[in-house]
């Protein structure tokens, strides 16, 4: 399939069809329906163990470290199943970036994160990799605080930093599809706001997929949001409707606080 | 919305989702070539263990067997054999009519083992109590590293302390027939297996958790009720199974009991009595592998002991991990808790609370307070207790090595130090040592002067050859001379006379008798017969010996001799042979007192006289001492005393010296003199090479354990296999070694057909394997899963991830495997005795294919087989410090480099 031809604003890039994924017996997500479109935020929430993550860590096949995944249906990701036995993993999830609920830098320095990924790809010179980094330190917002320390131990960074450092590992791939899972949620209140800023900012370029604890961050941030309730999606939509008018009444109650 | 701004870094739109069916198919081709390749490498320990007990039974078949004709007859002679094996005490190996029965020899081991544990496991467990549960993390991290110590130093450097100084001690002060009996052993073993215990049992306390004693402390019990009552019986499995490993530990164990069980194959009467000399299984083959030609049944005989060892401690290790194991599970899945069939106590943690409870609240009622709060203080009292020993134990050990030890490199240095060092090993400045020798000789002349003077009188025989010297060469002038034939026959006929008249005083002990035959030689002196011929020295001599008859009492003359003859040799001993004496051909009589130690030591010896005296029948001799110069009173030769008093130091010239060459010199036979340079370039050499072998098989076999592969049957063979090499005897590595490396393997190849490094090295790398297998595993294993997903999440392949990511984060954990597995390398000696190791070569090993000393075994040999090292204990002791001193730094590095690492990955 010819990405380029599809590549408009009213197409998904995600798309879930009866999508059910299995921990052995268990199912973590069952039965999924889901399409999510380019260029927007899209928030999932629920309560704890509802699948929000094991969702987010499928479009990735990141689940896969987990032995005894089993997936059902489809998940599609530019029209592709990413469960496909054919898939190129490492491709797919280079144009599938992700972002961890706590700072996952390696123990290397700052440009060595950032260049992680392009090195992978065989990107060997230094001017090249010197500009892949800035670009990626920059859209991530963290250029100016370590600019003249690029040699320094990613793991010296705040946690708020090395966040953003992460995001800007992910963005040095330069993804089309950037999954966040929960990634203010071991943040101070400071840097998850500018955690959020990034995020709005980066929504002209990249499709974003953000599974968050936090209501109110669900609704600063996102232009849709999914309600995830015990591996079934309950709700889906625009976020300022789901929030203001939600359709089903488990969704309500978890807005409104009732459990969750 | 287009992205015009991310050129030319753009968006990667272009990479295919899917892979080509070329790629798919070079892609499942590689993973499972490479999940191949990596099984095969891992599958090495698998191996290892199925090659050593193919090999050690194949040597010991023929024992069983007796070249039977039939399977049927195979088996009957066995099932015989293995009845004589252990039906009889009778371990007699020589040639005509052996017997070979090692139930003395297997209740050796057992004796010491049980000795061992009986020292070893109240203060074993009690330390880890201590640490587990009494003390805070810091007291933990000063006690920790004195453990570790524990389990660093060498075997074979217990065993040396054992035979140099716990055996000597056990004969003067306990009083006991002989240092070296199943009491040495034992303590020894004890300290030696400490470190395992401990480990093990504190583990197992700590894995336990807060929760367990929380429940006893919040029911009033104090801290000795939680620990014996609560504690203890819920960690049952894992204290168990450390004492197992003790007991592995010290059954294996070949150099302690080898140096220190005295060797005597007999079961001691009363069967309990340490204090007799007992023999073990390793110690026989250790000791008996060198008379045992290949092909004989002697040898044969030494396998079947190697194998009753490998199956025991094999059942042993089965056994620990199986304990080990059920802790693991109880730990992870409480469900699969309930599942489990039986344990050996029917006490599991949860319900443990329990039924400890009800325990406690009973005591609590009856119990006065005050009474638990005293239990309670002793309990810390006996747990410090312990501690406190295993700290004087380490001391006491580790103090006499390394100050004995420093002696071989620091020390009062003696002139004969320097001609030595410029003669044998042409290090020093000649002009200073031609300076001081000239120097000293003018000073010892007068010394041999007056020894000459004495000795005339004392010992006539070189002045009788001396005198009949001279009547040949009387006649000898006589022919050259013009002289009428009657005189030809009559002066010689005279000369003869007073040849034997002089003969006569010096063979005479009345100095009456003495002084008539002198006079007689006395009064011809102006005789014309003589006059002008060497017949002349005649006189002179008759004349020398009245003024000796005049100091030296005659009628005591063989009394004198034997009392000069002592004299004489410890002043050859301290001055060395005297100027223009043959060079004698053994290096260590060329030289004299080359220490001032020494030195002081053969001039108390000069000084005084000991003796043991009888003090009447039935009662025990006494040592009394007395000044040597009273033996000499009134003779010529008292005046040597005072004289050797005074210029003691002026004949020797001692000064501070920092022997530096030690580490690098070679020695003279024996290492009498010179250092320990070969040693230690054969210790690095046998375990970088055993390491080079050992590294890479085993952080490959850990990483396809932990990354490549699940939990299944084949990695729970594998593990087995992997514990199970980690629990073989080091002897058995030894016999194996010789079986397969020296024996088969390596000639197969054409390399070697005896002993060599490489041969060594390989047995070592199967000894280590097990370490470096388990620590890369464990530091592999404990790289935080998030690299892992990180790494993954931005495209990299599992090899790639594992290569930049996980095995950088892993570097500390391996390393200090690594290093510590290279200590164990540098330490072991049982393993290298058959297989690399000689006592003594000149100079430097050659190459890898030729065998080498090192600086274990040549402090085993130094300590118990060398006749001439005993005599050189500053060269025994710097031996064994060197290794004990290597061994350390391996560790104290393995620390540094550990921390290190683990900071700069942290980010500092």
């Amino acid at each position: 399939m010819n990405f380029n031809e599809v590549q408009n604003d009213s197409s998904p890039v995600i798309v879930a069809r009866n999508f059910t994924l299995r921990y052995g017996q268990k199912a973590g997500v069952k039965d999924i329906r889901l399409e999510i479109l380019p260029r927007r935020v899209t928030a999932i929430i629920g309560p704890s163990g509802c699948g929000k993550s094991t969702f987010l860590r499928s479009i990735n096949r990141m689940n896969d470290l987990i032995p005894t995944t089993r997936a059902e249906g489809f998940l599609g990701v530019n029209g592709v199943d990413v469960y496909d036995k054919r898939v190129n993993l490492a491709n797919l999830r280079r144009r599938v970036g992700m972002v961890f609920q706590k700072p996952n830098p390696f123990p290397k320095s700052i440009f060595d994160n950032i260049a992680f990924g392009p090195r992978l790809q065989g990107i060997r010179r230094r001017s090249r990799l010197n500009r892949i980094v800035e670009n990626a330190l920059r859209d991530a917002a963290l250029w100016e605080e370590v600019k003249d320390s690029l040699g320094r131990s990613a793991l010296a960074l705040s946690g708020g930093q090395q966040q953003r450092l992460c995001i800007a590992r992910s963005l040095a791939n330069r993804p089309e599809i950037l999954l966040m899972d929960e990634p203010c949620s071991a943040l101070d209140p400071i840097a998850t706001s500018r955690i959020e800023d990034l995020i709005t900012k980066l929504k002209d370029d990249y499709t974003i997929v953000i599974v968050t604890h936090n209501m109110q961050q669900a609704a600063r941030v996102s232009d849709q949001t999914a309600f995830f309730c015990l591996g079934e999606l309950i709700e889906f939509d625009d976020t300022k409707t789901l929030f203001t008018n939600p359709k089903q009444k488990q969704t309500e109650d978890y807005i409104t606080g009732r459990f969750g | 919305m287009s992205d015009t701004r991310k050129q030319p870094e753009a968006v990667r739109r272009e990479l295919p989702l899917l892979l080509t069916a070329r790629q798919d198919l070079l892609g499942y081709v590689a993973n499972r070539f490479g999940r191949a390749v990596l099984l095969a490498i891992t599958a090495t320990s698998v191996l290892a263990v199925l090659l050593i007990f193919a090999f050690i039974l194949k040597e010991s078949l023929p024992y069983f067997t007796r070249d039977a004709s039939s399977f049927h007859e195979a088996v009957s002679n066995s099932l015989e054999r293995i009845g004589a094996l252990l039906g009889s005490t009778q371990w007699y190996p020589q040639r005509h009519h052996p017997e070979f029965g090692a139930l003395a020899l297997v209740f050796g081991s057992l004796l010491v083992t049980g000795g061992a544990m009986l020292f070893a496991v109240p203060v074993a467990l009690l330390t880890a109590v201590f640490l587990s549960d009494i003390v805070s993390f810091r007291v933990r991290q000063v006690v920790k590293p004195i453990v570790e110590i524990l389990a660093a130093i060498p075997s074979v450097a217990y065993g040396f302390f054992a035979i140099m100084v716990v055996a000597p001690w056990m004969q003067h002060t306990l009083g006991l027939p002989t240092g070296a009996n199943a009491l040495n052993a034992s303590l020894l073993l004890a300290v030696m297996a400490l470190p395992t215990i401990i480990s093990v049992a504190e583990d197992s306390l700590t894995s336990l958790g807060r929760e367990l004693r929380e429940a006893s402390y919040a029911l009033g019990a104090t801290r000795s009720e939680t620990i014996l009552k609560v504690v203890l019986p819920a960690a049952h499995n894992g204290i168990f199974a450390a004492i197992l490993l003790g007991i592995m530990r010290a059954v294996g164990e070949t150099m302690v009991v080898w140096m220190a069980s005295g060797n005597a194959s007999k079961i001691p009467t009363p069967w309990w009595d340490l204090t007799e000399s007992v023999r073990t299984l390793t110690a026989t083959i250790a000791g008996d592998m060198g008379e045992a030609p290949v092909g004989s049944e002697h040898r044969h005989a030494l396998f079947a002991l190697g194998l009753l060892l490998l199956v025991f401690t094999f059942a042993l290790n089965l056994s620990s991990e199986r304990l080990l194991g059920r802790i693991r599970r109880a730990n992870h899945t409480p469900r699969a808790m309930k599942k489990r069939r039986r344990t050996i106590l029917p006490v599991l943690p949860r319900r443990s609370i329990l039924f400890v409870t009800d325990a406690i609240r009973n005591a609590v009622g009856r119990v006065n307070v005050r009474l638990r709060m005293f239990y309670n203080h002793c309990f810390t009292f006996f747990a410090l207790l312990s501690v406190a020993l295993i700290t004087t134990a380490l001391l006491t050990i580790l103090i006499p090595i390394l100050h004995k030890g420093a002696g071989a490199v620091v020390f009062r240095g003696t002139v004969e130090f320097r001609k030595m060092q410029l003669e044998e090993f042409g290090h020093g400045n000649f002009a200073e040592v031609a300076d001081e020798s000239a120097r000293t000789d003018l000073v010892r002349q007068e010394v041999y002067r007056l020894l000459d003077a004495f000795g005339r009188g004392i010992d006539p025989e070189p002045l009788q050859k001396e005198i009949r010297h001279i009547y040949r060469e009387y006649k000898r002038q006589l022919d050259g001379r013009d002289v009428d034939r009657p005189m030809r026959l009559e002066w010689p006929r005279f000369v003869k006379r007073l040849r034997n008249a002089l003969d006569d005083a010096y063979e005479t002990t009345d100095p009456a008798d003495a002084n008539e035959s002198l006079n007689f030689v006395l009064s011809h002196a102006e005789d014309p017969r003589i006059h002008g011929t060497v017949a002349t020295r005649y006189v002179r001599m008759a004349r020398e010996y009245q003024e000796v008859i005049r100091t030296v009492d005659l009628s005591r003359r063989p009394e004198y001799r034997k009392k000069f003859q002592e004299v004489r040799d410890i002043l050859r001993h301290l001055l060395g042979p005297r100027p223009g004496d043959k060079r004698p051909a053994l290096a260590q009589d060329r030289y004299g007192a080359t220490r001032w130690d020494r030195s002081e030591n053969l001039l108390e010896r000069l000084f005084w006289v000991e003796e043991w005296v009888d003090q009447g029948p039935g009662q025990p001799k006494v040592q009394v001492r007395h000044p040597r110069e009273k033996d000499f009173a009134g003779t010529s030769l008292a005046s040597l005393f005072p004289r050797m008093r005074n210029h003691s130091e002026a004949m020797l010239l001692p000064r501070t010296t920092w022997y530096w060459r030690y580490f690098t010199d070679p020695a003279t036979p024996g290492h009498y003199f010179g250092g320990v340079g070969p040693e230690i370039v054969g210790t690095l050499l046998i375990t970088l090479c055993a390491l080079g072998v050992a590294l890479p098989l085993g952080v490959i076999s850990a990483a396809y354990l932990v990354e490549a592969t699940r939990e299944g049957r084949v990695v729970r063979v594998i593990r087995t296999c992997v514990n199970s090499l980690a629990g073989v005897p080091s002897i058995v590595f030894g016999l194996f070694g010789l079986a397969f490396f020296v024996l088969w393997f390596l000639p197969k190849f054409g390399l070697a057909s005896e002993s060599s490094i490489l041969a060594g090295s390989l047995t070592l790398a199967l000894l280590i394997l097990p370490v470096i297998i388990r620590a890369s595993e464990e530091a592999i294993r404990s790289v935080p899963a998030s690299y892992r997903e990180a790494a993954l999440s931005v495209g990299a392949g599992r090899f790639r991830c594992f290569l930049t990511v996980i095995l950088p984060a892993a570097t500390p954990g391996i390393l200090t495997g690594t290093i510590l597995g290279v200590s164990r390398a540098a330490g072991e000696t049982a393993p290298i005795i058959f297989t690399a190791a000689v006592a003594y070569r000149y100079g430097f090993p050659g190459s890898i294919l030729e065998p080498t000393q090192t600086l274990s075994y040549s402090s085993y040999d130094m300590a118990v087989g060398d006749r001439i090292a005993a005599m050189v204990p500053h060269n025994q002791f710097g031996m064994v410090a060197m290794l004990v001193l290597l061994v350390l730094l391996l560790n104290g590095a393995a620390i540094v480099v550990r921390s290190r690492i683990s900071r700069r990955l942290r980010g500092q």
